[in-house]
């Protein structure tokens, strides 16, 4: 549309950008915390700040909770495993008045007090993918549209630059701010760039039925069920109402271990539990394997006896390997940091975007009158430092409510909800009501609350630092405590240097030794290509 | 005879609404002409196509923003999302709707 395609990119890039940058960073901001979405549960739900034993229960251990669950009318109920990073059994399924999710001792199989929080994995990660607003999918399509813009910036943002390897290696610190937050934002943007690339599409990949589902509506002529059966293998048969016990239980998951050459299953499901048409249905482990495989046995209930395995097919195990790549549900503790670390780096460049744009256009917006500058910033500060602190908010407001908090009908979990969303609406207001000062003040009351959070923690539930890192099944405790306090004096560093700015203020903390390091990864470079360049030209 | 702002909303519906809705094409029509032609079986051709679709989707709407004749953009977009949904239509009921 603009004379040129670079133009019309710088265009698309600029306007992407400055609309959908508020959903973007919420999220890759909660995107990133998903990364450590069970260490959260640990921190948050103290009760299931358990060791993992050395055994797993006999799966008989939970014929009494499946009759139970019957009884109350469940037609599906599961059980996961425990694993390192999450040591309780869960169980689920749902009856006549809901929903129910408990979570078992690992060591007695007894159901443990109801942690009343959502924590990570039921806040925050659902959050990441559906903002938490489930009314016809419009969360999943917000998400999704901030998926392809993320596509649509990373390819934009390329080609607006011509010289993207040097960029890589500029990093002009001793300029004018403008100039230092471009350069910042480049840095960030092509060392993250296969990252965010692969990252958002394969978190638009997983919801593919959801984006595109004309596809398969196409191909399946609308018939969900045959579809899910011949993609997921997903198997279910008419209840008899004939009441039937199940068989034993544990021969099935022995078969299931024999199978799997030893492998451990990762859940057990009941379908139509006490029913003659009872389905038990063991899924494998992934926690070894990078790809989410789906390989599901199937035994008859009353009988016990063997039906059917279930695995992928080879496309459908890519989308399993695609998923898994954005999942990360395998244990590495070294790639999980990196996709922490990465995840930051996205969070920064978004940060960066905002920031350049309002610089570029400070001046000649206050010259002109025009109201554009400060409705962005007001919309960056409450995207950028108002979700941290709603997440602080959120976290804070955990360890400070009672186990029995209520309140206008609202339970202890809906109750922290509501501490997040109140924290992220007053963040807004804030900045728009206080915009010289609002980056600061919100700086500082990121550091205020990590604190607050930090040392309620130690208070509530006793497990400070010098305990947590030095107790093997504290570690995701202690993890978290050591990552709050780094963030929270990243942001009174930043609080401090915003005080006192000066022109050349920026200069002295990270200038020189990113300078330094630059210019000699840049000069080994440009031997190498010195090099490779004198070679070739001798061979010809 | 369009004014600056109503020419980007049409833009804007083009790219977002007419690059979907030809993605979604493209997408549907690859996933009936690999099983169709036997390709692949049902559910792999479905998830290829639909995994491709965000592909295409990223193409079209780059070049709904560099193209620079807005009259040319919607009438090739128009041809493009008749032309794979007829097409895709057509080959499902030639295999006898499913």
């Amino acid at each position: 549309m603009e004379p040129t395609f670079r133009a019309s990119m710088n265009w698309l890039h600029t306007w992407t950008g400055v609309v959908l940058g508020g959903l973007l960073f919420a999220v890759f901001w909660m995107g990133t915390l998903s990364v450590f979405d069970r260490e959260i549960d640990r921190w948050m739900a103290p009760t299931t700040r358990l060791a993992l034993p050395d055994k797993t229960l006999p799966a008989e251990t939970f014929r009494s909770s499946i009759e139970a669950a019957a009884a109350a009318g469940a037609t599906i109920w599961t059980i996961f495993l425990p694993e390192e990073r999450q040591p309780v059994y869960r169980e689920a399924y749902r009856n006549k008045d809901g929903f129910v999710l408990r979570f078992l001792d690992p060591v007695t199989g007894a159901a443990l007090p109801d942690p009343g929080t959502l924590a990570g994995t039921r806040f925050i990660f659902p959050f990441h993918y559906s903002l938490n607003i489930r009314v016809w999918d419009i969360g999943y399509w917000l998400v999704g549209i901030a998926g392809m813009a993320m596509l649509v910036l990373c390819v934009s943002g390329v080609v607006i630059h011509r010289k993207i390897f040097t960029e890589f290696f500029t990093f002009r610190a001793e300029k004018k701010p403008r100039r230092l937050i471009l350069d910042l934002h480049n840095v960030t943007g092509v060392l993250g760039l296969p990252f965010h690339f692969i990252i958002s599409l394969s978190g638009l990949i997983i919801f593919f039925s959801i984006y595109f589902p004309s596809v398969w509506q196409v191909a399946y002529d609308g018939k969900r069920e045959l579809f899910n059966r011949e993609t997921w293998g997903t198997y279910s048969r008419p209840k008899t109402d004939q009441a039937a016990p199940l068989a034993p239980l544990d021969a099935m998951v022995a078969e299931a271990r024999r199978v799997w050459g030893g492998e451990e299953p990762h859940y057990m499901r009941v379908t139509n539990p006490g029913d003659a048409a009872a389905i038990v249905q063991i899924g494998r482990a992934y926690r070894d394997v990078v790809t989410m495989r789906v390989d599901i046995l199937y035994f008859d209930g009353p009988s016990g006896a063997f039906l059917n395995r279930f695995e992928t097919s080879p496309m459908v195990t890519v989308q399993r390997f695609i998923s898994g790549l954005h999942f990360i549900q395998f244990q590495h503790w070294t790639l999980r940091w990196i996709y922490f670390a990465l995840g930051l780096v996205g969070c920064v460049l978004i940060a960066t975007g905002y920031l350049f744009w309002l610089e570029s256009r400070r001046r000649k917006h206050a010259q002109l009158g025009m109201r554009g500058v400060p409705l962005v910033e007001g919309l960056a500060v409450g995207s950028v430092t108002g979700i941290v602190l709603a997440t602080l908010g959120f976290f804070v407001a955990n360890r400070l409510l009672p186990l029995d908090a209520a309140f206008l009908g609202a339970g202890r979990a809906s109750l922290e909800m509501w501490a997040f969303y109140l924290v992220w609406l007053a963040t807004f207001a804030h900045a728009w009501l206080r915009p010289l000062r609002a980056w600061i003040e919100q700086s500082w009351m990121i550091a205020a609350l990590v604190a607050a959070a930090v040392v309620l923690n130690w208070i509530t539930t006793g497990d400070h630092l010098g305990r947590s890192l030095t107790h093997g099944s504290l570690g995701a405790v202690g993890g978290m405590d050591l990552v709050l306090l780094v963030g929270g004096l990243t942001a009174a560093l930043t609080a401090l240097k915003l005080e006192h700015r000066r022109p050349d203020a920026a200069t002295c903390l990270i200038g020189p030794t990113w300078k330094v390091m630059a210019a000699m990864i840049h000069r080994s470079i440009s031997q190498c290509f010195a090099f490779g360049r004198a070679r070739r030209r001798g061979g010809t | 005879m369009l004014g600056g702002s109503s020419r980007i909303v049409l833009r804007l519906l083009a790219a977002i609404g007419g690059g979907y809705a030809v993605a979604s094409g493209l997408a549907a029509l690859t996933a009936v002409i690999l099983f169709v032609t036997g390709g692949l079986p049902r559910s792999e051709a479905v998830i290829l196509a639909s995994m491709l679709a965000f592909l295409f989707y990223l193409a079209l709407l780059l070049w709904a923003f560099a193209e620079r004749s807005l009259l040319r953009l919607c009438s090739m977009l128009a041809v493009a999302g008749v032309v794979s949904w007829g097409a895709t239509i057509g080959l499902m009921r030639l295999v006898g709707g499913g």
